[in-house]
């Protein structure tokens, strides 16, 4: 299972960077960083709920399920 | 390995009282240290002072006690051994030089390196905010490894080290084994299993935003 990351294209449509997000989400520019590489292994509900706020987008908009990746 | 951020909004680094607690532990450490740096000394330097002949000494054996008394009678330093066979300390001023640097060898300087490890560990806690890091670990495993080893050596070395040097008799008693030391290095060593579980935790947690 995999669950593929677009935030980066969510934040390139808003034309929003990576510290102005940030500092509007309240985590650090490392880990929205490592959350747009992928790096991650969880996100609290009260992260993405805060991303979703932000972005003015759904969670769906941000991660996409890919049921044939093996990573 | 990206460290958790350090802001209210991190539940999972070590808040205020951890923190001052760790402070104030460090203080305290090095306070230790500076003291038993000087026991050793004081333990070191009297006895050489004394056979130059620039501090007053002389030396008791009553009831299975050696006394070694400098600068006042109130001013001793003394030991008792395990075996009554020995008798008095044939040489007093040698006796009490090679006293305090067993002592100091066998006794203080385990428990200094030790104290020293603790320190650091507090040290790189307080740096890192958090104490589940990977030198932690392998800083409490060494501090097991050198309880265990002082508390199954240590006694027997003492002893048949004093009764050689002190009395030129060999005494060896073994296991004499020093049981509430071998409990702490045990203790250590379930620790630094206990903190690496705790390393995964940390990593788990740092890679949860």
């Amino acid at each position: 299972m995999a669950i593929i990351l677009r935030l980066d294209r969510v934040m390139a449509d808003r034309k929003i960077s990576l510290n102005e997000l940030a500092e509007r989400v309240g985590i650090s520019n490392v880990n929205l960083s490592n959350l747009k590489t992928g790096k991650v292994r969880a996100i609290r509900f009260s992260t993405l709920n805060a991303i979703c706020r932000e972005l003015d987008c759904q969670p769906g908009d941000i991660l996409e399920f890919s049921p044939d990746d093996p990573s | 390995m990206n460290k958790i951020i350090f802001s209210e909004k991190s539940s999972l680094s070590l808040k205020n009282k951890s923190l001052a607690t760790c402070q104030y532990a460090a203080v305290f450490l090095k306070g230790i240290l500076l003291l038993l740096l000087l026991a050793m000394f004081y333990l070191i330097l009297l006895p050489v002072l004394a056979k130059a002949g620039l501090v007053p000494f002389h030396y008791e054996y009553t009831d299975n006690y050696h006394q070694f008394f400098t600068w006042s009678d109130a001013w001793c330093t003394g030991f008792s051994l395990p075996s009554d066979l020995s008798g008095q300390i044939a040489d007093p001023l040698n006796g009490y030089l090679i006293y305090g640097i067993l002592e100091s060898i066998l006794t203080l300087l385990p428990v200094m390196i030790v104290l020293l490890f603790v320190k650091r560990i507090l040290d790189r806690t307080l740096k890192e905010h958090t104490p589940f890091t990977r030198k932690t670990e392998k800083d409490l495993r060494v501090i097991s490894w050198i309880l265990i080893i002082m508390a199954l050596f240590k006694n027997t070395l003492y002893y048949s080290l004093i009764e050689k040097f002190l009395f030129d008799s060999v005494f060896f008693r073994f296991p004499d084994i020093s049981g509430e030391i071998l409990v702490m290095g045990i203790l250590a060593l379930i620790l630094s299993e206990i903190f690496r579980y705790g390393i995964d935790l940390q990593d788990e947690a740092d890679m949860t935003i």
